[in-house]
């Protein structure tokens, strides 16, 4: 590798698992939606996943032929990816998946991120935004620049975009959240092997 | 009583082999022959051997034996505590506020409970009542499972 620009994080994998890790990160985030995942993972399955949308968007023969190998499951996505996705992203220039930070999700405290299809209905944005306003309006703050920008973000492209965000806002406001799960709620997944002899 | 014996019994020989040289007739023999020559005249027999066994000098010994070593093993403490130098946790400075509930969160990362509340909301959890309803199931799951021994034994009686 020595002088070449690396065009890809490696992953820690051979091409082949490399490959096939990425082809199962999109059908996943094309399932779901949303999906938890290492950083550089998230990264990588990003550029995999809006290129794939392009093709959906373009919706020619060539694009239908690379797209179905991206799948192992054909059948399964390419109606979503040609059919629904197109349509959600038919009028947005680009950008149509969002990678967003958390807090380390395994016991080894890989940095840790949200990857997730913007618009969707598990939009992490569009959420946080309609939490932030949810306590705005409760506490009575004034909006902020970051918040103004973020209303802009969720709202342009979505259908109704102002309506569903009032509608998740009022939705926030009348739920009563059991605190102590919550707070609880943060723990980490195994990585490491538990030791026999340990507690 | 000996090494005083050995030590004029030296000095008589070195200087009769240098009377010795200077004579004519053995200027061509070496300096040992000489010694060994007097010796035999002026020494009995029983200590000759002493002459030529080579006696290893404290020099030596100090070379193969004696050497700086650590006087103790290092612990297991001091151990860690050298790899360990410079690679102590840093501490977490670029520190905010999270817009959505007012705790504190780390910059540019979204905060922990708000993640956790959001995705309870997808999830159809979280809230009060769900919770709520949730422990009573399982606590009922739960007294079901502790029957499990007093039904086998009941099982049984009924078999016999």
């Amino acid at each position: 590798m020595a002088g070449s620009r690396v065009t890809q994080r490696h992953l820690g994998r051979k091409s082949s698992h490399r490959q096939a890790l990425l082809r199962n990160l999109v059908a996943s985030l094309f399932q779901h939606e949303s999906i938890t995942t290492t950083w550089p993972k998230a990264k990588e399955a990003q550029r995999m996943a809006d290129k794939l949308i392009t093709l959906g968007k373009r919706n020619t023969e060539a694009a239908r032929i690379k797209a179905q190998q991206a799948f192992y499951e054909p059948g399964r996505f390419m109606p979503k990816l040609f059919g629904e996705l197109r349509e959600r992203y038919l009028s947005r220039p680009g950008g149509y998946t969002r990678v967003l930070r958390i807090e380390p999700e395994k016991e080894d405290q890989a940095p840790s991120a949200i990857l997730q299809l913007v618009d969707g209905p598990r939009d992490m944005r569009f959420m946080m935004t309609a939490k932030t306003i949810a306590r705005e309006q409760a506490e009575g703050l004034d909006r902020t620049d970051i918040t103004k920008r973020n209303i802009k973000k969720v709202t342009t492209f979505r259908p109704e975009g102002s309506a569903s965000l009032d509608a998740a806002v009022q939705e926030i406001k009348a739920r009563t959240v059991d605190v102590k799960r919550r707070n609880s709620g943060i723990y980490k997944e195994r990585v490491y092997e538990r030791r026999k002899d340990s507690k | 009583m000996a090494l005083s014996l050995r030590s004029m019994a030296s000095q008589s020989i070195l200087s009769g082999a240098l009377r010795q040289t200077t004579l004519g007739q053995f200027r061509t023999a070496s300096p040992s022959f000489l010694i060994r020559g007097f010796l035999a005249q002026l020494l009995p027999t029983s200590l000759l051997p002493w002459i030529s066994i080579q006696l290893p000098t404290l020099g030596s010994i100090w070379d193969s034996i004696l050497k700086a070593v650590p006087k103790k093993k290092t612990s297991h403490r001091k151990k860690r505590q050298r790899f360990l130098a410079g690679k102590a946790l840093k501490d977490v400075t670029s520190l905010n506020k999270c817009s959505g509930c007012g705790n504190v969160k780390k910059a540019h990362h979204l905060c922990p409970y708000c993640v956790r509340e959001i995705k309870d909301m997808w999830n159809g959890r979280g809230t009060v009542e769900v919770e709520a309803q949730r422990k009573e199931a399982r606590e009922e799951a739960m007294k079901d499972w502790l029957t499990v021994p007093q039904r086998r034994e009941a099982n049984r009686e009924t078999r016999r």
